[in-house]
């Protein structure tokens, strides 16, 4: 049941997921969802290719299609580090020169990577790639890079956005990407502790496949769960989407197992809740690949849900939306998930509605639009909606509900149904193949996020999307661009908001680089605004230039102490982080 | 090596401002492209004023938003966090008792902008405007610029004060252009004129007390409601950076509160952004003339008070000439801050929580508004009388006509080329000019003989003390024009005066003298702290531009052309070196005399003589003595 090591073979080389799943535009224009993966697989799209014209600009007639091929002559000759090698060769561990494995692990999701192998473009990509199959196999490769001085960057699932996974240009030794992927094991279950020791390289939805089999959950589901692994979720500290029923990762992992230079570190137990010192599991998590490997974790299990129900609801302007979302968390009954988008998201969801397939849905469809819009009065520009999932058993998850619903009425909000809902949700395991057929059509976007306390979240979504507005304008950027955003969890002190950003970059010499300074420009907003670096994708090297002022030079210091310790010579030198 | 190591002192004690030291190399004041005037009294004058004051009015608002009612702004304000954390705090007294309190406090400050009234003074306005005034001329493409600043951030609207009519004069205007009404600050003292002051009330205008020092309570309402306003962009918010009216017709170093507080929203994140919108009005003459000169020889001001108001109708039976209103480019608050406030500086405090601005803050607050009141001192616009006035004060014995006419055709050029605004258009000759600038100021010169002079004889002979007194009240009129231009000369006057009193050529000598005189002055004129390597070299670049300096790596000589300009602009500021060299008063000690003071003639016991009428304002008087003070020469004694 290992995962093939040529990834590459059914997933794309220069873009998001599976090499079958793709948005197009068909000979008749209509947008169209290919492979058969996914619900949205297989259907057509009317609407989408109005709103993609007339939101970007955009037009189906100026394409910038991607370099179809990789190019393995382009790819830059690895530079081997011989007795490191010789001795690989004799642990038996699996590895690979060749440039398609290589180029795959050289990069993770950030717009400027994907953008660069589109172009056919290579920067500095590892030398060599090797799979441990295990834990002891993790401690030799650590050993061995330790005792010819090759740097290690671990690799999980590939999703990052923070250009952690970029290799330094500057390093001169060899560099090895050290792939968990064939680590992804079950080693067991205990039903007493409702606990699982799970290898680390284990990708989100074969941990669920695997523990549904026995009738478990994590429950987490981070939007990248298709593909990101339970070791990156550790080492950049992931949150996922039902947080509010199961807690982010560091509520749900009991016990880590990681691979240093200096050696193992561990816990010798497994208390529910320990004091003995600064808990050691946070050097771990979100140490982002800068101390070593994680190996294998211990993880909560749960039962699996009896009973899950989408819903959503409409209000009349996205400030009675937070309102009510802060009054939820007030009240401390966020459902599983509790997500509310702003008005241009909503327009975006509603173009991504398939084609109905009967006039009577159609009909309804008009009805419930002109219940909202005519009768209730609320402003199609206006208005927001929130997406909701309950999960729990039947009878309760019918109480919250009504718990949730009667909240929203004080804030003006409209239940609209549980289609509405389950299609918020769909949308984030497609929006990443969106961005692709973006970029077919000279549209580039991005999503960030960040966490920021209660009373700022209006003035901070409302800043950065002018922020973002007044910066293309400035740098020149022919459209207006799409800057949308959405509160995707709620926590006691504040939210967590998302947002998108995107705009068309015809007429533009060098719009990654334009890209790059619009983003830049949006972090300073939000730190400005008292948001935060980042709420779970991770500083990386994108992010790292405003460590200092986040964490203050003192906690710089902490962190380079621990840092020097673990890994004097820098054998995990991706140069994350720090 | 010594002096460049010493520039690069100098020069590193001022960090050049980020956003404006792209201007390295200092701009050419003279290239200045300004935008035209349109009469707005043409159209009144052909149309009938009632239709004007009751036809359709639909201003754009921020966003979309409609102009709130006065009572939800109270409740708002009465409702707020920070309202609610100072009834807190205060302890003491019951909520209860301090809600009334805070109520009672916004009843007495609050505006209750109602169209009724406006309307009534459109009306009215137009009358009076059309009997005062040959003309009221507004910059359109200002306005238009306005108008797109409305709809996108909140406005904030920053008008020069040189007489009453100002704010009426601004309302009147927006109005005319279908612009939002603004909220203006006022004094207290207006609500002493009993129907006038609410009937203001009506029209936007809200009251702040003159002092409130500690009262805490005061200052909550009072910068709640002003910062509602604003966040929620109900309307443009107007206030006098000057604080209150220039008696001497030139700008008032900027009071700082009002600016602080619509500041604020924007540091704490609540706006994206303010448009701070300087504005320049320029009266040919100011209705209170004859009144200002009295109140700075020392003649209380009147109280502001209804029957005084209707007494004043006298004034409408004289010709004022005309009015500019100049709309300066609006300026973002946040292109300003950018790279000098940090903002995550408010992250760590709930933002209702009241915290001294940090000096990084106090400081942007400060230079911000140095730059506004330069920017309205530079759309200002200038009649030829003020040239003819600096250059009689400088002749109190009177001059040839001739000569006048020479000497005021070549100080137009020099002003035009240090970038002045100038209503003086090409086919004007300067005869003409001269000739017309005397006969709308027949009160202040007297034309005999070929020869014009200041008329300085007391129509009928009084006591010594009331002819002098009478004397010294028309120099000061006179002067009161003159100071309209002051600002174009003042850094290249503060070098040539610096090149004198340093009696050497050496540039750093020269520059340390510069940044002497500037210190003194700092009180007397807008002059921004901390910029004086900026100053200094706009000075350098401005009379090296005429001709009448030649800059060197390390000196700074006149040439001979330039001894004529260098002579001009020294005794053009003549008046305020003497009248900063008043002996010490009985009440002033004095503590320290550096060596840069002899030059200005402040001896220990030097009982200065009368030699100049200038030195009786009360203004440069009370300037000076701040200066002394601040400067620590001297020290104020318990009496």
């Amino acid at each position: 049941m290992n995962k093939c090591k040529r990834i590459w073979e059914v997933m794309k080389w220069n873009g998001w997921g599976y090499s079958d799943s793709r948005f197009l535009f068909n000979k008749k224009g209509q947008a169209e969802f290919t492979g058969r993966r996914y619900r949205l697989s297989g259907m057509v799209l009317p609407s989408l290719k109005d709103w993609f014209e007339s939101t970007f600009g955009a037009s189906l007639q100026h394409k910038s299609p991607a370099t179809a091929t990789l190019n393995a002559s382009a790819v830059p000759f690895p530079s081997l580090n011989e007795a490191f090698l010789q001795d690989l060769k004799s642990t038996g561990i699996p590895f690979s020169h060749e440039a398609e494995d290589r180029v795959f692990r050289a990069h993770g999701h950030c717009l400027h990577e994907i953008f660069a192998l589109r172009e056919g473009k290579f920067g500095r990509v590892p030398d060599l790639v090797v799979w441990p199959n295990c834990h002891e196999d993790v401690v030799k490769t650590v050993d061995l890079a330790c005792r010819h001085n090759v740097c290690l960057i671990p690799y999980g699932g590939g999703t990052s956005v923070s250009s952690a996974l970029e290799c330094p240009p500057d390093e001169t030794r060899c560099i090895v990407s050290l792939d968990t992927s064939q680590m992804s094991r079950i080693l067991w279950i205990d039903e007493k502790n409702l606990t699982a020791h799970v290898e680390a390289g284990i990708v989100g939805q074969d941990l669920e496949r695997l523990l549904n089999e026995s009738g478990y959950c994590t429950g987490h589901e981070p939007d990248s769960m298709e593909f990101s692994s339970l070791g990156g979720w550790v080492a950049t500290r992931a949150s996922g989407m039902k947080k509010n029923v199961y807690g982010n990762i560091e509520d749900l992992v009991v016990h880590i197992k990681m691979v240093c230079p200096r050696g193992v570190v561990e816990k010798s137990c497994q208390g529910p809740r320990v004091s003995i010192g600064p808990d050691i599991h946070h050097f771990i998590m979100g140490s982002e690949g800068t101390l070593g490997v994680v190996t294998e974790v211990t993880i909560k299990i749960r039962p699996m849900p009896e009973y899950q129900k989408y819903g959503s609801v409409v209000f009349p302007n996205f400030e009675q939306g937070v309102a009510c979302l802060r009054e939820v968390a007030k009240q401390r009954c966020a459902p599983a998930s509790i997500r509310l988008m702003d008005n241009a998201q909503f327009q975006f969801g509603h173009a991504l509605k398939p084609q109905v397939s009967s006039i009577f849905t159609s009909f309804l469809d008009g009805l419930k639009k002109f219940y909202i819009t005519k009768f209730k009065g609320f402003d199609p520009h206006h208005l927001c909606v929130a997406t909701l999932l309950f999960e729990g058993d039947r009878e309760r998850v019918l109480q919250h509900e009504k718990q949730v619903y009667d909240i929203a009425a004080k804030f003006g909000g409209l239940a609209a149904g549980e289609d509405n809902g389950q299609r918020g949700y769909m949308l984030t395991f497609v929006i990443a193949y969106l961005r692709d057929l973006g970029m077919d059509y000279y549209v580039i976007g991005e999503s960030f996020e960040t966490s920021v306390p209660w009373d700022r979240v209006l003035d901070l979504c409302r800043n950065v999307k002018e922020r973002i507005v007044r910066e293309c304008r400035e740098r020149g950027v022919q459209f207006p661009p799409l800057a949308t955003c959405r509160v995707t969890q709620t926590y006691d002190a504040g939210a967590c908001v998302y947002f998108y950003f995107a705009f068309n970059y015809r007429g533009l010499a060098d719009p990654v680089n334009i890209y790059g300074r619009v983003e830049h420009a949006a972090r300073e907003e939000i730190l400005a605004n008292g948001g935060s670096l980042s709420h779970h994708h991770g500083v990386g090297k994108l992010r790292k230039h405003w460590m200092p002022e986040s964490i203050s030079d003192v906690g710089i210091g902490m962190l380079k102490s621990v840092k020097e310790y673990v890994d004097p010579d820098n054998i995990f030198g991706s140069r994350n982080l720090l | 090596s010594v002096s460049q190591s010493c520039m690069v002192r100098i020069s590193s004690l001022y960090p050049p401002p980020l956003a404006l030291a792209s201007c390295a190399k200092p701009r050419d004041p003279a290239l200045k492209k300004r935008d035209d005037f349109e009469d707005i009294l043409e159209e009144r004058r052909s149309s009938s004023d009632l239709r004007y004051a009751l036809r359709c009015y639909v201003p754009v608002v921020y966003k979309g938003i409609a102009p709130c009612k006065p009572g939800v702004l109270k409740t708002a304000v009465l409702q707020s966090d920070r309202l609610r954390h100072v009834m807190s705090k205060e302890t003491g007294e019951s909520a209860d008792v301090i809600r009334e309190e805070a109520s009672g406090i916004l009843e007495e400050m609050a505006h209750r902008l109602r169209l009724g009234t406006v309307r009534f003074f459109a009306y009215s306005l137009s009358k009076a405007f059309k009997a005062l005034f040959q003309r009221v001329r507004v910059n359109e493409d200002g306005i238009q610029r306005l108008q797109q600043s409305i709809q996108e951030h909140p406005v904030v609207l920053l008008p020069s004060h040189r007489s009453y009519m100002d704010f009426l004069i601004m309302s009147y205007i927006l109005y005319t252009y279908d612009l939002s009404l603004p909220v203006i600050a006022a004094g207290m003292d207006f609500l002493g004129m009993k129907i006038v002051g609410e009937m203001l009330r009506m029209s936007g205008a809200f009251f702040i007390r003159r002092s409130f020092g500690g009262d805490k309570l005061y200052w909550a309402v009072f910068s709640e409601y002003v910062k509602t306003m604003l966040r929620n962009g109900y309307a443009p918010i107007e206030f006098f950076l000057e604080g209150t009216r220039s008696r001497t017709c030139k700008s008032l170093t900027p009071k700082l509160g009002l600016l602080n507080i619509v500041m604020e929203p924007f540091f704490k994140g609540e706006v994206f952004d303010v448009s701070l919108v300087p504005i320049s009005i320029s009266y040919e003459r100011v209705l209170e003339e004859a009144l200002y000169a009295r109140e700075l020889l020392g003649v209380p001001k009147p109280k502001e008070s209804t029957s005084g108001l209707l007494k004043a109708r006298k004034i409408l039976s004289e010709d004022y000439g005309s009015i500019h209103v100049y709309f300066g480019h609006p300026v973002s608050l946040r292109s300003l801050a950018q790279g000098r406030i940090n903002r995550s500086q408010y992250n760590l405090l709930p933002r209702h929580i009241p915290r001294r601005p940090s000096q990084e803050t106090q400081a942007f607050v400060n230079e911000t508004a140095y730059r506004l009141v330069r920017l309205q001192e530079e759309n200002m616009v200038l009649r030829p009388w003020v040239l003819v006035a600096a250059l009689l004060l400088q002749n109190p014995d009177g001059v040839d006509m001739e000569r006048l006419v020479e000497q005021t055709s070549w100080l137009r050029g020099l002003a035009v080329s240090f970038g002045a605004f100038l209503d003086w258009p090409d086919y004007v000759s300067a005869s003409k000019a001269v000739a017309s600038s005397l006969a709308l100021h027949t009160g202040l010169v007297r034309t005999e003989g070929g020869r014009a002079q200041l008329a300085m004889e007391p129509k009928e002979p009084g006591s010594p003390e009331e002819d002098l007194f009478d004397r010294a009240a028309s120099v000061l009129s006179c002067a009161s024009y003159r100071n309209q231009i002051l600002h174009v000369f003042l850094r290249p006057a503060l070098l040539g005066m610096a090149m004198q009193m340093a009696e050497a050529s050496r540039k750093d000598d020269i520059y340390s003298c510069f940044s002497f005189l500037r210190d003194v002055f700092s009180n007397e004129f807008i002059l921004c702290p901390g910029g004086t390597v900026q100053d200094f070299d706009e000075a350098c670049y401005m009379l090296t531009k005429c001709a009448a300096v030649h800059v060197q790596k390390q000196e700074v000589v006149a040439t001979e052309k330039g001894q004529r300009i260098l002579s001009f602009l020294t005794s053009l500021f003549q008046p305020f070196l003497k009248g900063y060299q008043v002996g010490p008063a009985p009440f002033l000690e004095l503590v320290d005399y550096p060596r840069h003071f002899c030059f200005l003639g402040f001896l220990p016991s030097a009982t200065s003589e009368l030699t100049c009428y200038e030195a009786l304002s009360s203004d440069v008087q009370k300037n000076a003595l701040a200066a002394l003070l601040r400067m620590k020469v001297v020290r104020k004694l318990k009496v």
